[in-house]
């Protein structure tokens, strides 16, 4: 498991999982790791995983899921939640 | 139904789902593998699903087509993993009571899965480095013909 924040030590940790897929897995050379974040959203998820370049996009062509369904920039993170970043499909 | 298949589409099978007295019309769309795009010669093609949220997404588009049109039945089934040249990345089919109604959903459903449904595709060339195409970038797509 990794630890991918130091800051906001009053912040509460929670422990997540990442799932990556297409570009994004290739790029990170995983499918599925657990990572510690305080990150209370997914925007400031974003942030940190950015900041160490593990998701090589920019912010606004990605879209991002949480446990199976669709969410937002905005959305609340949990302990225990499965997150995935995505870069646009090409299905078809 | 919407479904996503590691092995090579059975046509027939999908296509044995549409019998009934009711339907005088039956569209199908199915994406193939062409040999070349951008200019580059293809060898393969590799498709990636996020499963859960793929099927998800592509039951709601499927759920979508028959409220918005007068159609009977929908059926969408897309490939996943490498796929050789010609063989069949998505395959769609509509059945109606008349014509226009099933080639208008079977288009909407074939541009809403390419726009939407978590599925991404890596191009493998003869003589330059593979790459994963993004439906957003200027790059088209060798299984279908559309930009």
């Amino acid at each position: 498991m990794s630890k991918i924040s130091e800051t906001a030590a009053d912040k509460p940790h929670k422990e997540i999982i990442l799932e990556y897929y297409g570009a994004i897995r290739e790029s990170r050379g995983l499918s599925r790791e657990s990572v510690m974040t305080c990150a209370e959203d997914i925007d400031e998820l974003f942030k940190e995983l950015a900041s160490q370049n593990l998701i090589p996009y920019p912010r606004n062509i990605l879209s991002v899921a949480i446990n199976d369904e669709f969410g937002s920039f905005s959305s609340v993170i949990k302990n225990g939640d499965k997150v995935v970043f995505m870069t646009p499909v090409a299905g078809g | 139904m919407f479904s996503i298949t590691r092995e090579p589409i059975d046509t027939a099978q999908l296509k044995a789902q549409f019998q009934d007295e009711e339907s005088g019309a039956f569209t199908t769309f199915e994406g193939w593998v062409r040999c070349i795009n951008d200019n580059k010669r293809v060898d393969r093609l590799e498709y990636e699903a996020y499963e859960p949220l793929a099927t998800k997404e592509g039951s709601s588009i499927i759920e979508e087509v028959m409220q918005r049109f007068e159609i009977h039945k929908a059926v969408c089934c897309h490939r996943v993993g490498t796929l050789e040249l010609g063989e069949i990345a998505v395959w769609i089919g509509v059945s109606a009571g008349h014509r226009e109604a099933a080639f208008d959903a079977c288009r909407y459903v074939i541009d809403e899965v390419k726009k939407r449904v978590p599925i991404w595709k890596k191009e493998h060339y003869r003589e330059a480095d593979s790459t994963w195409i993004h439906a957003m970038s200027d790059q088209g797509c060798s299984s279908c013909g559309h930009p």
